[in-house]
């Protein structure tokens, strides 16, 4: 498939040519040593310009050979004649047959295949055999993610940001959204959490008519991301907490009593109730865990009583709560 | 269609470009494609046929109360612009259609009104009742062919204040004519192109004196700062013009919208805060306000109206048994469900001798 195989020098590949790249990473110290070792396994693939070469697959592999002082190597290499676009496929295949690419990764892949097809359903057929399944409405997001501010991207690409929620930053304005890369880089929130997390702090900061950025950089978040007292995990449980209350201070201030009347219920053990989400549904659950007949009718028994108590009646009591 | 009267009446009425296009591909694609889609789509009026069922039941909603009403299909969306209209995101995308063929919409008119059952049907569910008069009297050819039968009731529901055309119609009682209200706040920042609320008050006191039964409908109430004072000046505004005997109905619910319009309220209407409120997903999917501050504001506003006009029929659009319990003291089961409520009303107001159908 290569026009040929040939050793050549390390100098005359441009690695700034990033034509074909759909990769982010730089090439890392581990991968240097382990060439300086036991040297190069994997050719990169190269394709011939009049300056010298250009990188089709195989950036961290260039930038490695550089680093631990290697001059020749061996490479695959396409003629200059031969179609951008399959220099682009090869690319492609070589790095997504490896190994999954990242959602940065297949975002650039797909943008830059777009180049050479008529229409985003001809990029699908032929992104998936190159192992990158995509859809009409991925290129969309994929789009927006590579428009999206460069600190977007990077979070992205380092796995500290989720696709939906770069998208969503990718709405909002500049420094918001450094802002916000910032905070989730320094918490480190689950994917599930950025989301509630970042979009609580986006209605709160249009509520009050100030920019996120300015909200995230109030002591309401300062004073919780810095505090040194806490650990990650407890710093983002503590900002999601303060979160919620200031979004929903009703919604909060009736599950903080919902919790506080059940527990002076005492309960027995394994009987809980459960409220209905959100307080919306008029129904509420009771969930009993019982290992014998008798401990049902013990439970029951208890629970019978329970719901005869004042206690009880407050707990079923959805009036609002002032602040 | 090109040759058909509704269509050159529109058209030459519009005095505007006009474009006659073998299909709806072209709007729809113009439309969904254009940066701000609502608002183009309130920019370009397509005359075309309903394919569709011109009478069809309100979609409502699961898990909710609704009252069984019916809707006449005339057209889609609406050249005003208000923030929470859940057309925006209804409709994919949103195109301002007006349905020519009334040839068959008369025809289903026909077969409701040979029932001989009490309907109630509206013209302004998927649209504004009254944006239309300027360019097609349809409201003008509904009231009239109402007003000769004497079991199916037409409630006009607007935000402008298009009546005059109207004012001295024969309408037989058979023409509900109904305004939705909301604060001079809300109006201002959240109902764009629309009219006034003096306006619309002043347009009902003179259907009032042409004899019309009125309608209100505090529908979305929005919840802010000082709300339940501003709503209750708004009541005190209506019952000091109009009498509460002329009210058929007041159909009273708060802001809800699926989380699909919030984005879309965001972008278009970006100073609005009305999304940042307290809402919580509700059973059937909509953001919905928390529970007990809808409860709130309903019993404040029912307070008020009970103090103006203590006969009025007040009904919930899409709450459950509990709102009604505490909010109004009763569910409408108790009352022999709110469909029937509604058609009695309407039958005393209005005059309607047909059957009750059952709900």
């Amino acid at each position: 498939m290569y026009d040929r195989i040939d050793r050549i020098d390390v100098r005359d590949i441009d690695i700034s040519d990033e034509k074909f790249r759909v990769t982010r990473s730089r090439g890392s110290k581990a991968l240097a040593e382990s060439i300086a070792q036991i040297g190069l396994i994997h050719p990169p693939v190269v394709q011939e310009t009049a300056a010298g070469y250009r990188i089709v697959s195989g950036f961290a592999r260039a930038g490695a050979c550089r680093q631990c002082g290697i001059s020749r190597i061996d490479a695959c290499i396409f003629a200059p004649s031969r179609q951008a676009r399959t220099c682009l496929q090869t690319a492609i295949a070589e790095n997504a047959h490896c190994r999954p690419l990242h959602v940065w990764e297949a975002a650039a892949a797909a943008v830059k295949l777009c180049a050479y097809y008529p229409d985003d359903e001809a990029v699908c057929r032929a992104a998936g055999p190159l192992g990158l399944p995509l859809s009409p409405a991925l290129i969309e997001k994929y789009r927006r993610l590579l428009g999206s501010p460069e600190t977007v991207q990077r979070a992205v690409a380092a796995d500290t940001v989720s696709l939906p929620v770069a998208l969503w930053l990718a709405g909002i304005d500049l420094d918001s959204a450094d802002a916000a890369v910032e905070l989730l880089e320094t918490l480190r929130p689950t994917f599930n959490q950025q989301r509630q997390l970042i979009e609580g702090l986006h209605d709160l900061a249009r509520h009050a008519e100030m920019p996120l950025q300015t909200l995230l950089k109030s002591s309401f978040v300062t004073e919780i991301v810095n505090d040194a007292e806490q650990d990650r995990k407890q710093k983002i449980e503590a900002l999601r907490t303060a979160v919620h209350k200031h979004r929903y201070p009703h919604v909060s201030r009736a599950e903080e009593r919902f919790y506080r009347v059940k527990k002076q219920l005492q309960l027995p053990a394994g009987v809980d109730f459960i409220a209905p989400k959100h307080f919306e549904s008029p129904a509420y659950q009771l969930h009993i865990r019982f290992e014998s007949a008798e401990a049902l009718r013990r439970k029951t028994d208890a629970v019978a009583k329970i719901t005869e108590t004042p206690d009880f009646k407050a707990l079923l009591d959805r009036e609002i709560e002032s602040s | 269609m090109a040759e058909w009267p509704v269509t050159w009446t529109v058209v030459s009425r519009l005095n505007r470009p006009v474009a006659y296009l073998d299909g709806p591909d072209e709007v729809f694609q113009a439309i969904g494609g254009a940066d701000d889609p609502q608002d183009y789509g309130k920019h370009c009026l397509w005359l075309t046929r309903n394919r569709g069922a011109f009478v069809r039941d309100c979609p409502g909603t699961s898990h909710y109360t609704c009252c069984n009403y019916e809707i006449l299909h005339i057209g889609t969306y609406c050249s005003m612009d208000c923030a929470y209209c859940i057309l925006q995101a209804y409709f994919h995308p949103p195109v301002l259609q007006f349905f020519v063929n009334h040839q068959q919409m008369h025809e289903s008119i026909d077969t409701l009104f040979a029932s001989e059952t009490i309907h109630r049907i509206g013209t302004g569910e998927f649209t504004d009742s009254l944006i239309w008069e300027p360019v097609y009297p349809i409201a003008e050819e509904l009231i009239r062919r109402f007003s000769a039968q004497h079991s199916a009731v037409l409630e006009l529901k607007t935000k402008t204040a298009n009546v005059k055309s109207l004012l001295g119609l024969p309408h037989n009682q058979k023409t509900i004519m109904a305004w939705s209200l909301n604060t001079p706040r809300v109006i201002a920042t959240q109902e764009r192109a629309t009219a006034g609320l003096d306006q619309r008050i002043r347009a009902a006191v003179e259907c009032r004196a042409r004899g019309y039964p009125l309608a209100f409908h505090f529908d979305p109430l929005v919840i802010y700062d000082g709300c339940e004072t501003e709503y209750g000046q708004v009541i005190d505004r209506l019952f000091d013009a109009i009498d509460g005997d002329a009210v058929v109905w007041i159909s009273i619910g708060s802001f809800r919208f699926m989380p699909t319009l919030k984005p879309v309220i965001e972008r278009r209407f970006s100073r609005s805060k009305i999304v940042y409120g307290e809402f919580v997903k509700g059973i059937d999917g909509k953001m919905r306000y928390f529970k007990p501050l809808r409860i709130a504001l309903y019993r404040s506003i029912i307070e008020k109206i009970r103090e103006k006009a203590p006969s009025v029929l007040l009904y919930f659009c899409m709450e459950d048994d509990e709102v009604w319990q505490k909010s109004l003291g009763f569910c409408p089961d108790a009352a022999g469900g709110l469909p029937r409520m509604l058609d009695g009303s309407a039958a005393r107001h209005c005059g309607l001798q047909g059957r009750f159908r059952p709900h």
